[in-house]
């Protein structure tokens, strides 16, 4: 089908251009039109790398505003695909909840409404042209500046121009055409006419990916006579239908969210033409009723094909709106959960792609719950319960006490959870930072990429010294396992800190707070160095046993430090100037090693 | 960290600031970070308060000690911004 389909597109295309020039004229239109919508759309991503997506993130407090919002930037953009792509890629990231981005989608609905009002009160009623060309002139000299902000108003202008040249084709070839061909000849009457015509106007606006376009392209036609005022209603409503395969084909890599949300969107689509081809008779004479109350010309059938385009969406809106909640159960009832499979990626996916604000947050929370497996594998390599730590009143003695050796292949789970989800963030940096993102998102991407690995060098540590922390602290080697259980207890005080750090605000805390802990492991090592050393020469511990607790050291050592450098890079300010004053107030690796070494507390320490 | 330290640590950011390579720091983002500074201090000082065991109260102290350091740093930045 898919394979067909651009070879049928083309024969058209080339059959159309043969049998009438007038026909090249249209097409040429509506090819000007897209682009003209691709600009659009690429210029208000321009104005991203947050903007757009802060935007959309706030438009979360109510269904109202929700549905506000949507509206709002339906009719500022002219793209309900562009809205629908964005709030799927928030979705997927989780930065709104369905609820918000049904109400968006219902929104984006009226808000598209704009588009054909502007073309049948503006675009058919002004030399439009004369507006396109000076647009298309000034937008070039933008769209080539350095500034990103003087380049997305460059392509916003550009986009607009390319819109308005391309309703002004299509207005010439309609005019043209009627001389040679009166395509009235199709018209239809009666039920037929309604499902020809919808069907028509939905596979239109498929092809084209937009509504818009297909609207711009029936009210053209419909203002040169060359279809009738019954069957544009009809193709109106097919093209409603028909704008939700946008919605589809970008849910189809996010998650389970955005599936839901899109089939929200063909739900709402499919109800509204339902219901506006049940009730077409009273719905045209309510146009007449309200067309004749604001003075249009009962012969404008442009305008008034634009207040049924507006009405049957309101009216679609009105009857949805009630029904929200149901609607929501319904989605979340069809479309199940994933399976919470911590060893997959939750949030990082192709959906988000594109949308820097989207990406950062979205790979923040992978990193987050790449950390979260991490420490729970940390703490059960080390037999440790991490809630029973959390909850502990005194983390040495509950260390102590926690003898009992996990039954757990540690390598095989490193496999299944770790290595799985660091591959999938490696090569989601990877892939999205050759993109078009900015410069400080693609740093900002590497500093997260980096409190990944750390973290997943700290699991390879804890890996390495298991077998011998299992071995020497489920029964009692006397100072071996004092000395073993340091080690966990310091690990543990780490693992304790860092789920400390991830409960406060991110607005109120610092990764300055871990300072005290990065200097401290330096200590600790020394001592424990200084410790194992006249354990061995005084015998209290055998070289086999020495030897074997040097190395873990060793690894234990690493890995503390690890966890604080990922957590140090994850907690740390992601605002630029409080980013630079935390670099400055942040010790060094040297500056940690100026500290004296405290004997007396961390031999206290590292004896208990 | 001495003021030395982060004396040098001032010098390059300025450079880099010169450069286009850095963002202004203004005395609010300092001032932001010396009240992150002084909540964990409070709330270190309250945990003190009901801490008997004596390896913990040297680790809280060492770290109150460290954290008033850094407060002592952002100030001297706070003068110098």
């Amino acid at each position: 089908m898919k394979r067909l389909l651009l070879p049928v597109i083309l024969g058209i295309l080339i059959t159309g251009f043969w049998i009438s020039p007038d026909f090249q004229v249209i097409a040429a239109g509506v090819a000007i039109f897209l682009f003209g919508m691709l600009m659009l759309e690429d210029g208000f991503k321009l104005f991203s790398g947050g903007f757009l997506e802060r935007l959309l993130a706030r438009a979360t407090g109510s269904t109202l505003k929700s549905l506000g919002f949507g509206v709002l930037t339906t009719t500022i953009m002219q793209s309900s695909s562009l809205v629908s792509v964005i709030t799927i890629s928030f979705l997927s990231a989780g930065l709104i909840s369905l609820a918000a981005g049904v109400g968006i989608i219902f929104g984006a609905n009226i808000g598209t409404t704009t588009g054909a009002w502007l073309v049948a009160g503006f675009g058919l009623k002004v030399k439009i042209s004369a507006y396109a060309l000076p647009m298309l002139a000034v937008s070039i000299v933008l769209v080539f500046q350095k500034s990103k902000f003087l380049r997305g108003i460059g392509f916003v202008l550009a986009g607009l121009g390319f819109l308005f040249l391309g309703i002004h084709y299509m207005k010439e070839g309609f005019e043209a055409f009627k001389d040679q061909f009166d395509l009235t000849r199709f018209a239809m009457t009666g039920l037929a006419g309604l499902v020809v015509y919808t069907l028509v106007g939905a596979a239109a606006t498929v092809v084209m990916q937009s509504s818009h376009a297909t609207m711009v392209l029936i009210i053209t036609a419909l203002a040169a006579g060359q279809i009738s005022y019954d069957n544009a209603l009809a193709l109106a409503i097919g093209a409603n239908i028909g704008t939700t395969i946008t919605a589809i084909i970008g849910a189809m890599t996010a998650n389970f969210q955005g599936r839901r949300l899109a089939l929200a969107h063909l739900v709402f689509n499919l109800v509204t033409a339902g219901v506006a081809l049940a009730l077409i008779s009273p719905l045209r004479e309510a146009v007449d009723w309200i067309s004749a109350g604001v003075g249009i010309a009962p012969d404008d059938f442009a305008l008034k094909l634009a207040v049924f385009h507006t009405i049957f969406n309101t009216m679609g809106v009105a009857i949805m709106l009630p029904l929200m909640r149901r609607l929501i159960a319904f989605l979340e009832r069809t479309i199940a959960e994933d399976l919470p499979d911590v060893s997959r990626p939750k949030y990082i996916s192709d959906a988000i792609e594109g949308f820097p604000a989207a990406v950062e947050i979205a790979l923040r929370k992978e990193v987050g719950h790449l950390h979260e497996n991490a420490i729970e594998l940390i703490t059960h390599g080390l037999n440790l319960h991490r809630h029973d730590l959390y909850e502990a009143p005194d983390i040495e003695r509950y260390v102590a006490q926690a003898r009992r050796p996990f039954d757990m292949d540690i390598d095989q789970a490193y496999e299944q959870r770790i290595k799985v989800l660091y591959g999938a963030i490696v090569e989601f940096v990877t892939r999205v930072s050759t993109g078009r993102m900015p410069a400080d998102t693609i740093e900002y991407m590497h500093k997260l990429r980096e409190a990944a690995e750390r973290m997943v060098w700290a699991v390879k540590e804890v890996k390495h010294m298991r077998g011998n922390t299992s071995h020497y602290t489920s029964e009692d080697h006397g100072v071996v396992t004092d000395a073993y259980n340091t080690l966990r207890t310091e690990i543990a005080r780490i693992v304790v800190e860092y789920h400390k750090m991830s409960l406060v605000d991110p607005d109120a805390r610092s990764s300055l707070w871990l300072e005290e802990e990065r200097a401290r492991v330096k200590r600790d090592k020394r001592a424990t160095s200084n410790l194992v050393e006249d354990l061995m020469r005084d015998g209290g511990m055998s070289a086999h046993a020495g030897t074997s607790f040097t190395n873990d050291a060793s690894y234990a050592y690493r890995a503390m430090k690890d966890m604080l450098e990922a957590a140090r890079i994850f907690f740390a300010e992601v605002e630029g100037p409080l980013t630079e004053v935390e670099r400055m107030l942040t010790l060094d690796e040297d500056e940690l090693d100026d500290d004296q070494v405290d004997r007396q507390a961390v031999n206290s320490g590292a004896a208990s | 960290m001495s003021l030395k330290d982060i004396s040098a640590k001032l010098q390059d950011y300025q450079d880099r600031l010169k450069q286009g390579k850095a963002d202004k720091i203004e005395p609010k983002h300092v001032e932001k970070i010396i009240a992150k500074l002084a909540a964990k201090e409070s709330e270190l000082l309250s945990e003190l308060e009901t801490v008997t065991k004596e390896g913990k109260r040297e680790r809280l102290e060492k770290k109150l000690e460290t954290l008033r350091s850094g407060q002592a740093k952002a100030k001297w930045l706070l003068e110098q911004i």
